[in-house]
């Protein structure tokens, strides 16, 4: 190895390392604080290594931590969290494989236009449209329940998942769609037994990002769900921001890596499908 | 399975382009016609909208005698195959061929049957578990070929097939779907831009221009009588020589020289006036008159050796002429030639409309 091109790896490794730690170590603070008892943590300061792995703090933080008034932990808001992606991904997902779809093969009237309108959506600052949708949802009598948060996921969520789709869709040879006209098959049969499945790749990535989104969501989950169905980061807040005498940091820090664990072992599990997907311009027959 | 497609009064618009505008063309059953041009001049167009694929302006659009202008693709018993291949890469050779049935909510032992005859038509056997991506271009083709073997389709459209692959696999797979087409005898509209596929598979060539037909017939007639100067020009490497000219009574008047007519079929009588004479490489000659009438006096710029035969470049008056000569020809650039001309086989056009007169 030449003596430039050793400079270059030694650069490029401080580089990495440096990238590592900017985001390694607020996760590592945040594990070790979790796991270290509150006279601990004020005795050894926050990068020490815990000196006895203490699994209290996690489960007062699963069980028995005080959201407001209620002191059932953050358990509870981890499965409304649940219960307000899955379908939400789901659907959206769905129907933006289908718009997508719909709009880059049959080429609908109109579907330039519908198309401006998807940019407008997927890209306006969601605020802009908090007041009219509590207006609306109250006036058709879901306001503050499960399925208000899951309409108005699927509200966001679909104009930026069609984009997605037909920017994929747009990359597949139209003479795919063509031949399949040939062989009898019409719209339907088309979209699930060709487009569909040779959608696999951006689909994975169409659903990490919305579980991510979704999962990370605060501000339309504390708005529109309702009581009964805050989800965990709404939870989490509550937690954190509750104070009844001493602040408990080391529970703060588990609830807050429970909330996180989901998006989390999402990109890790599926990272390398991830990139794969988005770098899959075309399936080559 | 067979059936003749005419066309009549085609027209097909883009938004407010036109890009064909009564277009008239009866194909006869069983027969293979070659839709070629240069890129753009509406060949995959008119295919498209034979196959249902391309909405329809106007006109009318007969397959086998009935009214097929606004039926849908699968409906028009027509087989496509695409110049990409188009196979569906998620899906086994078996899947792709049994698409279209499946589709057709045909019975699943009568699918299984015809599959597997299509795909020992087709020396496909081996490979139909196999993707599509573990396929030769040349496997891909053949089962490209039988998507629409399989639906017993009785016209067989062709776009472009073969210019995905190589020179070598080109020519073999030519050859089979000549083959083909005498074995099954279906009637096949095919386009293409390489007048070499045109000449050898087409019973009868449309050779098209700007979305029009310049001239429908048999490849001999096409090559050897061309009915205007874009025809003239278009078929043939090398290309055909043009020489402007006068025609004078029986000759033709160029550089001084006075080329005689007598043995040229005019369509009409001749009328003195300027006009292009056209000769293939073929009909220009180096060794001199044959009857010992006047030779011109020419210089080789150019030798091209192609192996059976030498391509030479001559000067003469100003003009460089395309002579295609034997393979052996003894030959070197700055050599002098007498040139001679094969007046009876050349095509005169008229100078201002390009027709053949």
């Amino acid at each position: 190895m030449t003596r430039s091109a050793l400079l270059q790896r030694i650069a490029l490794y401080a580089f990495l390392l440096t990238a590592a730690a900017i985001f390694g170590l607020p996760l590592y603070v945040m594990v070790a604080t979790s796991l270290k008892s509150m006279p601990e943590l004020r005795e050894t300061g926050i990068f020490a290594l815990p000196r006895a792995l203490d699994p209290s703090a996690w489960r007062m933080a699963w069980t028995g931590a005080c959201t407001g008034l209620t002191c059932g932990g953050i358990s509870p808001g981890f499965w409304n969290s649940v219960k307000i992606v899955v379908p939400s991904v789901g659907l959206t997902v769905l129907a933006g494989a289908l718009n997508g779809y719909a709009m880059t093969f049959w080429k609908p009237p109109l579907s330039g236009l519908l198309l401006g309108l998807m940019v407008l959506g997927a890209f306006l600052p969601h605020q802009i449209f908090l007041y009219p949708l509590v207006q609306w949802l109250s006036a058709i009598g879901i306001y503050q329940t499960l399925p208000a948060i899951i309409v108005i996921h699927c509200i966001f969520g679909i104009p930026l998942m069609t984009l997605l789709f037909r920017g994929y869709y747009s990359g597949l040879p139209r003479q795919l769609f063509l031949a399949a006209q040939i062989d009898g098959a019409g719209f339907w049969r088309i979209f699930l037994c060709i487009m569909l499945p040779l959608a696999a790749p951006v689909t994975v990535v169409a659903v990490i990002l919305q579980s991510t989104a979704i999962w990370n969501d605060f501000l339309l989950g504390l708005v529109f769900a309702g009581r009964e169905n805050l989800p965990m980061t709404v939870q989490l807040n509550n937690i954190v921001n509750t104070v009844t005498g001493e602040r408990d940091y080391t529970v703060d820090m588990a609830a807050t890596v429970l909330t996180a664990l989901v998006p989390l072992a999402i990109f890790l599990l599926s990272g390398r499908w991830f990139v794969r997907g988005i770098t899959a311009g075309a399936v080559k027959g | 399975m067979t059936a003749s497609v005419t066309l009549s009064g085609l027209r097909i618009e883009y938004g407010h382009h036109v890009a064909i505008d009564g277009l008239d063309l009866s194909i006869r059953e069983g027969e293979f016609v070659v839709l070629l041009g240069p890129s753009g001049c509406g060949k995959s167009t008119l295919l498209n909208a034979i196959a249902g694929l391309e909405p329809v302006a106007g006109g009318r659009i007969e397959i086998g005698g009935a009214d097929m202008t606004r039926a849908l693709p699968k409906d028009r018993g027509i087989g496509m195959v695409f110049q990409s291949y188009a196979l569906y890469p998620h899906m086994s050779v078996e899947r792709n061929l049994s698409f279209a049935l499946a589709s057709a909510g045909r019975p699943k032992r009568e699918i299984a049957q015809r599959v597997a005859d299509v795909a020992g038509m087709l020396q496909l056997t081996p490979y139909l578990k196999r993707k599509p991506a573990a396929l030769s271009g040349g496997q891909r083709q053949r089962v490209a070929i039988g998507r629409a073997l399989v639906r017993e389709a009785a016209v067989f459209l062709f776009d472009e097939p073969l210019s995905n692959l190589d020179a070598k696999l080109r020519n073999d797979l030519r050859v089979e779907i000549k083959k083909l087409h005498q074995r099954i005898a279906s009637t096949m509209i095919y386009v293409t831009h390489d007048q070499v596929e045109a000449m050898t598979l087409g019973d009868r060539i449309a050779v098209m221009k700007g979305g029009e037909i310049q001239q429908f017939d048999t490849p001999e007639e096409i090559y050897h009588r061309p009915a205007n100067r874009f025809v003239a020009e278009f078929m043939g490497a090398p290309m055909m020589n043009f020489l402007e000219g006068r025609i004078e009574g029986r000759s033709f008047l160029w550089q001084g020289q006075r080329l005689d007519l007598s043995g040229y079929g005019f369509r009409t009588a001749p009328q003195d006036g300027p006009a292009v004479l056209g000769l293939r490489p073929e009909h220009v000659h180096t060794t001199g008159p044959a009857d010992g009438g006047t030779a011109l006096a020419a210089q080789i710029t150019l030798v091209e050796p192609m192996g059976p035969e030498t391509v030479l470049w001559a000067e003469t008056g100003g003009e460089t002429l395309r002579i295609r000569a034997a393979g052996d020809i003894h030959a070197e650039p700055g050599q002098a030639a007498a040139l001679a001309f094969d007046m009876p086989r050349a095509a005169l056009f008229d100078a201002a409309t390009g027709e053949r007169l």
